[in-house]
C-alpha cells in the first residue's frame, strides 16, 4: 500500500511539498509545464500597478486553475503596506493565502521582522492564510506563531542568489523548536539544497529563481519536484546513526582463507 | 476632467464608470483590483461605480513574483 503524506495547510490537503513562484521567467508560458513536471500546487505571484499600455501580459493566464495562488506583498516596505496590497490581493477573488514580505533593504531584500510580525496579526485577524517570509530568527518565529501566523517561511540565503541553505543552523534551531511547519523560502539553488532541507525536517521548500532561470525549467522543476520527495521520504524514513568510526557491512569473520580452503 | 490613475494624471469624460475606464485600456475586468481614493472597490462594483474629477485610482494585477 503507498503510503500518502499529506501536507496540511490553510486548510488544504498538499500532497506536493514544492512551492514555486512566478518571477524571472524568460518565456512565462512555460509556466504550467513547470507545474506539471514539479507537481508543485502552491505558485507564488505579486501585485503590481497595470501596465497602462496594456502591453504586458497577465500572468493568471499561465498559471493551471487547480494550483493555489499565493500572492506576495512585494513592494511593502513596513506593515501597513504589505496589510494594504494583501487586502488588495484578495480583492482578485482567488483566495485568501497571502505571503507576508516586508523589505525596506534593497540590497540584500532582507525582511523586517518587526514589520513582518505587525502586519502577521492584522491579516490573520481578518482571516487570512499568512505564510510570512523571515530571517531564521527563533525569536521572530514565535512572534510569528503567536500573530497567527499558519506556517513559518525562513530563507535559506538572500532572494534570487542560488547560495543555498546558508542558514542551515539556524533553520535546523526553528525546526526544532517550533511546532508551526517551517517552509524554506529563498536562496535554494539546486534540487540537492531542496532534498537537504527536507531530510532536515521542513514541512516544504518554496523555489523560484532556481527554476525559472535554469537553462531548462521544466526539466529543473521536474527534479525539485523529486528532490523535495525524496528528502521528505527520507526525514519520514528515519535516517541511520552517523559515526565516526567504520562499521563493517558484513561480518568481519567467516572470510575465504587465503590459501584456498575455508577459515 | 482629471483624475489621478496609477500615480499619473489622466483625462476622462465625466460620467464614466470604473467599468468603462478598464476596457477602455483594454483590460480585463476580471484580473484587475481597484484602490479608488484608498478604498478597495470589489470587482462586481465596478460598473456601479462612477469616477469623479480628483479621484486618486489605482489599477493593479497579479505579475510574476517569488
Amino acid at each position: 500500500m503507498e503510503h500518502t503524506d499529506i501536507f496540511e495547510l490553510g486548510g488544504k490537503r498538499l500532497t506536493s511539498r514544492l512551492f514555486t513562484g512566478t518571477g524571472k521567467y524568460g518565456d512565462d508560458g512555460l509556466i504550467p509545464a513547470v507545474c506539471e513536471a514539479s507537481g508543485s500546487q502552491v505558485i507564488t505571484v505579486a501585485l503590481r500597478r497595470v501596465d497602462l499600455d496594456g502591453r504586458a501580459d497577465n500572468v493568471m493566464r499561465h498559471i493551471p486553475g487547480h494550483m493555489t495562488l499565493l500572492p506576495n506583498t512585494s513592494g511593502a516596505r513596513t506593515a501597513d503596506e504589505a496589510v494594504r496590497i494583501a487586502r488588495l490581493a484578495r480583492a482578485m477573488g482567488c483566495g485568501d493565502w497571502i505571503k507576508i514580505e516586508v523589505i525596506s533593504d534593497n540590497r540584500h531584500l532582507l525582511p523586517d521582522g518587526y514589520e513582518t510580525a505587525r502586519a502577521t496579526e492584522i491579516l490573520a485577524k481578518e482571516g487570512f492564510v499568512v505564510l510570512p517570509y523571515m530571517n531564521p530568527d527563533l525569536y521572530v518565529a514565535r512572534s510569528l506563531a503567536d500573530a497567527g501566523a499558519a506556517a513559518i517561511m525562513p530563507l535559506g540565503a538572500p532572494i534570487g542568489t542560488n547560495r543555498g541553505l546558508r542558514t542551515e543552523e539556524m533553520i535546523r534551531i526553528l525546526i526544532e523548536e517550533m511546532d508551526l511547519p517551517i517552509i524554506v523560502d529563498a536562496g535554494i539553488g539546486t534540487p540537492s539544497q531542496a532534498c537537504q532541507a527536507m531530510e532536515m525536517g521542513a514541512a516544504a521548500c518554496l523555489v523560484n529563481t532556481a527554476i525559472a532561470t535554469a537553462a531548462d525549467p521544466v526539466l529543473m522543476g521536474r527534479a525539485f519536484g523529486r528532490a523535495v520527495a525524496a528528502g521528505r521520504e527520507a526525514c519520514l524514513a528515519g535516517p541511520g546513526a552517523v559515526s565516526a568510526l567504520a562499521r563493517a557491512s558484513s561480518p568481519l569473520t567467516g572470510f575465504l582463507d587465503e590459501t584456498g580452503g575455508a577459515a | 476632467m482629471h483624475i489621478t490613475l496609477n500615480g499619473e494624471s489622466r483625462h476622462i469624460a465625466p460620467g464614466q464608470t470604473l467599468h468603462d475606464l478598464v476596457l477602455t485600456m483594454n483590460l480585463d475586468p476580471a484580473v484587475v483590483v481597484a484602490e479608488l481614493n484608498r478604498d478597495i472597490v470589489p470587482g462586481a462594483q465596478f460598473a456601479a461605480t462612477v469616477l469623479r474629477d480628483g479621484d486618486r485610482l489605482e489599477l493593479l494585477s497579479f505579475v510574476g513574483g517569488g
